[in-house]
């Protein structure tokens, strides 16, 4: 008698997962990331207990006493982070691949319940996620034998990671279950979690996410910003607060029961909504939602004024640029109307804060309005490249390629056309993040041309950096077919870009001006060096220059950054424009022939041409 | 009825030793054939068998490794806008922008063929007419049925006015009554002197329709020509089939008797009063057909014995699946 259940969906999973080549090389890859981390913050944890020790409390052998609770606190978030970034990125394709591929329906057809479909699935992303994290146990297992790491911190941290899977795992797989594409449940997965995550710190509840249980319970306690077993150590020494309620592990198991119930709703709904959204047609949820809004207006204005129409909606037809035309009229982010909502909804809370940030702030500079940039800046970042990285690959999915492709318009004019009609895209997202660099200027309570030139700079930098995204992500989108892997590569592609050069001077702390040149390989040294020029000048109520400003003119990091970033642009254009041809598979001439608009005629000389 | 060539005439399509792998994988090895103007010409092999490599390569969207490939004298490689400005490439998918209306899916293709604004209005007009598709311009396609798509896609092919259309598998998924007028519209489009280049599976229809055929197989090509040679069977005395509205007991032994006839038989599988007739080569057939009508049995069919297009592509074809 077979005890354990068949669970022929988990097998299968496996199975294909196993037999693709892309699973290994992603899960030494991980491994060898994930191990690096370790490795660093490891160094990180030795070093802060050597400068907090060196400041006099103590000396000899004591000074590692329980050293391993001090690593294990510094590298456990690296795996909640881990599970955090690739645990949607996981299981957002589970139910949508589905789809894509149309076999839901022979799926749904088989004997397996639709929870059944859906637990087979979860497990089916837990293990490979698990498999990753395994890899990194001998790590912590040498960790607990440096002391400081007990045995109930050892296994509620095991468990927590566990629920932290399970967790991020149900979100994703909820967004597959309700949406058509992989791309939809990708972008909503981590909306979600950005939402949940917003949602803990602005409620300060701790208990639905377990990464937030094991920080207040394990990493600051107390609240002072040391670890737990950074405080044992002080109060060994008779200082610091105590080191808080030593808890047994299975009360961690209790106080994640929320989290727990919070991932048994989401897989409730990937349940309920299993069915019913099987079919559900690959349409733009977006193009969906802004239709709908349409309809209730124009109902609205049918009812109140009886249709009067102040601007009437034209829909033109392709003049001579039919993608650029395509792409303008008839996608959620190209039309003008449906841009201006998008436009409002970013535009007025950003417009709002950066009103209040004017009034309330004494000084010239108001430090929220840098976060407030950050997020907007992430946001158009993201935008633009999930746009960008999806211009051709979404034609290859949906497979309307293939007739654009064999008509005489050239690779470079399509991807011209392409690129222009994401113009009002970027447009939109470039508004809200100068109306922040209008705010800093503004702030600056000074007669002379600063705020000018700042403005000036920070909207050439605003158009250059977004300019480059999307041509970069187009170039992605060419190469890679599949649209969540273009997307995927293009987001991976940035963060990167933007990370490794600061990571590099955080890490090995290089001489300044040398740190200076390694910032200019980041993007966003365009951005930081236009804020530093501005901030440069910053005044504390009265109207005198910041006493230390920089030996060096900063203006001259902000126009070399900005010069750098124009030329890789510029390099990056000319590089995507010469490959297009052969990245979209297709035969170009060395030369063109002259395009002949009258078609009849034109082909009557092509012909006579061509006898012999 | 095909028109006739000279020597001079440049093929529609030319083929000439096209090799092409994928990977390790070798769709084509040395294919060659050429396709004549203003003729329908079917592309039949099985599944696999490099069908749409080598309609990729015709039309543009293929590098082959080696080969080459011309189209009205044109060659992919070296003048592909010329040959795009002469072809229409209907996949074998079935992919539309959903979200235009036919109009607008037309006019779009319109611009991109380079068509100026005043052309298109009647461009569209006339290709909406000849696929009877003109009722439903507005409408959107997502709203429009299979039937009704691979018709807007036919139009969308024709609205440059190509010499050469491609088409790749366009009656798949169809109902029997969109398949017949599908295949009206292609008869009209070669009566238009369009030359028509199609890849099916629907081995009857091609049989009917097409003026010359390529059979391809495992990436090689089996057979390429007159429709008509393909058919006809190659045996040493021509075979004819004879049905006779009441035929006498002793009808074998008087055909056999007839002078030029060299056996007659009862088909083992035919409907009551079916004769094969094996002639003389020799002879010809119509003085063997006044011999029969002075036997006074009346006639109701007398006809050459041809291959059915299913029996020559299971003969020229391999079983099995290709490795």
């Amino acid at each position: 008698m077979n005890i354990l259940p068949e669970l022929p969906l988990l097998r299968r999973e496996l199975t294909e997962l196993a037999n693709r080549k892309r699973t290994y090389i992603i899960r030494v890859l991980g491994a060898i990331v994930i191990l690096l981390f370790l490795f660093i913050f490891y160094q990180q944890a030795m070093l802060n207990r050597q400068l907090m020790l060196g400041n006099g409390f103590t000396s000899g052998i004591t000074q590692y006493l329980g050293i391993g609770g001090d690593v294990f606190s510094e590298i456990t978030p690296v795996l909640f982070y881990a599970i955090q970034v690739l645990m949607p990125a996981l299981g957002c394709a589970c139910i949508t691949a589905e789809k894509e591929n149309n076999t839901i329906g022979t799926l749904l057809l088989t004997r397996l319940t639709p929870s059944t479909i859906i637990l087979e699935k979860l497990g089916s992303r837990l293990i490979p996620m698990l498999t990753l994290l395994l890899l990194t146990f001998p790590v912590l297992a040498y960790v607990y034998t440096l002391g400081g790491v007990d045995t109930d911190l050892l296994l509620g941290t095991l468990w927590l990671l566990f629920c932290e899977c399970l967790l991020f795992a149900s979100i994703a797989i909820m967004c597959s279950s309700w949406f058509s594409t992989t791309v939809s449940a990708f972008i909503w997965s981590y909306v979600l979690i950005a939402f949940l995550a917003a949602l803990t710190l602005s409620l300060d509840i701790s208990t639905f996410v377990p990464s937030t249980i094991w920080r207040n319970t394990f990493r600051d306690p107390q609240g002072w910003g040391m670890s737990r077993a950074q405080l044992q150590v002080l109060n060994s020494m008779g200082m610091g607060p105590g080191v808080g309620t030593t808890f047994h592990w299975l009360f961690l198991v209790w106080k994640s029961i929320p989290s727990l119930l919070v991932t048994a709703l989401f897989l409730l709904i990937a349940r309920l909504v299993l069915i019913r959204r099987a079919f559900v047609s690959q349409s733009s949820v977006l193009l969906k939602v802004f239709r709908f809004v349409d309809t209730f207006f124009k109902n609205l204005n049918e009812r109140t004024t009886g249709g009067i129409e102040l601007v009437k909606d034209s829909n033109p037809l392709p003049e001579n640029d039919p993608v650029a035309w395509r792409e303008r009229n008839k996608k959620s982010l190209g039309k003008a109307r449906y841009l201006f909502r998008i436009l409002v909804l970013l535009e007025v809370p950003t417009f709002f804060i950066c009103m209040m940030a004017a009034i309330s702030s004494a000084r010239n500079y108001f430090e929220g309005l840098y976060v407030l940039q950050g997020l907007i800046w992430t946001l158009a970042t993201l935008a633009i490249a999930v746009k960008g990285a999806t211009l051709f690959s979404s034609e290859r999915s949906k497979q309307t390629i293939d007739p654009l492709l064999a008509s005489p318009m050239t690779s470079i004019d399509m991807l011209n056309q392409k690129i222009t009609g994401m113009r009002r895209l970027i447009i939109v997202m470039a508004v809200p993040i100068l109306t922040v660099n209008l705010t800093h200027a503004l702030l600056q309570r000074t007669n002379n041309l600063l705020p000018v030139v700042y403005m000036l700079l920070s909207t050439f930098a605003a158009f250059l950096l977004l300019y480059m995204v999307a041509w970069l992500t187009a170039g992605i989108g060419l190469k890679i077919h599949s649209q969540t892997k273009s997307v995927l590569a293009a987001v991976t592609v940035i963060v990167a870009w933007i990370i490794l050069p600061i990571a590099y001077c955080v890490f090995t702390t290089p001489e300044p001006m040398l740190a200076k040149v390694i910032w200019l390989f980041s993007p966003l040294s365009v951005v930081a060096n236009t804020e530093e020029f501005l901030r440069q000048w910053e005044t504390y109520g009265v109207n005198y220059y910041n006493p230390e400003p920089d030996t060096t003119p900063r203006i001259v990091w902000t126009l070399a950054a900005m010069l750098v970033y124009s030329a890789v642009t510029f390099l990056i254009v000319m590089f995507v424009r010469s490959r297009s041809a052969g990245l979209l598979n297709r035969l170009e001439n060395k030369s063109p022939s002259q395009m002949i608009l009258n078609h009849n005629a034109g082909n009557q000389v092509i012909l006579e041409g061509s006898q012999p | 009825m095909p028109p006739t060539y000279d020597a001079n005439t440049v093929p529609a399509i030319s083929v000439s030793q096209l090799t092409h792998s994928f990977k390790t994988h070798q769709a084509l090895n040395q294919v060659s054939f050429a396709v004549m103007p203003q003729t329908l010409h079917g592309f039949v092999g099985p599944n696999g068998a490099g069908k749409t490599t080598t309609l990729k390569a015709i039309c543009t969207l293929l590098k082959p490794n080696y080969g080459e490939v011309q189209v009205f004298g044109h060659s992919v490689r070296s003048e592909a806008v010329a040959v795009r400005e002469r072809i229409g490439f209907m996949p074998d998918h079935f992919s539309m922008y959903r979200q235009m209306t036919v109009f607008e899916y037309l006019d779009f293709f319109a611009a991109a063929y380079g068509l100026n604004l005043g052309q298109r209005d009647q461009v569209i007009n006339d290709v909406l007419t000849l696929t009877d598709m003109d009722g439903r311009r507005n409408d959107l396609i997502s709203g429009l049925s299979r039937g009704m798509q691979q018709r807007v896609s036919l139009a969308r092919v024709l609205v440059h006015d190509p010499d050469l259309l491609l088409l790749d598998e366009p009656a798949s998924g169809l109902d029997p009554r969109a398949r017949i007028e599908l295949m009206e519209i292609l008869r009209e489009l070669r009566r238009m002197g369009k030359t028509i280049f199609i890849s099916s599976h629907i081995l009857s229809e091609l049989a009917e329709l097409c003026d010359s055929v390529t059979i391809i197989d495992r990436g090689q090509v089996k057979f390429s020509g007159p429709m008509d040679a393909l058919l006809n069977t190659d045996e040493a005395h021509p075979r004819f089939t004879l049905r006779l509205a009441q035929p006498p007991e002793n009808a074998v032994e008087l055909l056999q008797g007839i002078d030029g006839i060299v056996a007659a038989q009862v088909p083992e599988y035919s409907a009551a009063g079916e004769f094969d007739l094996e002639i003389d080569p020799e002879k010809d057939s119509n003085t063997i057909l006044m011999s029969i009508i002075g036997l006074g049995i009346p006639i109701i069919s007398f006809n050459r014995h041809r291959k059915q297009l299913n029996q020559a592509f299971m003969d020229l074809t391999t079983r099995g699946v290709r490795t």
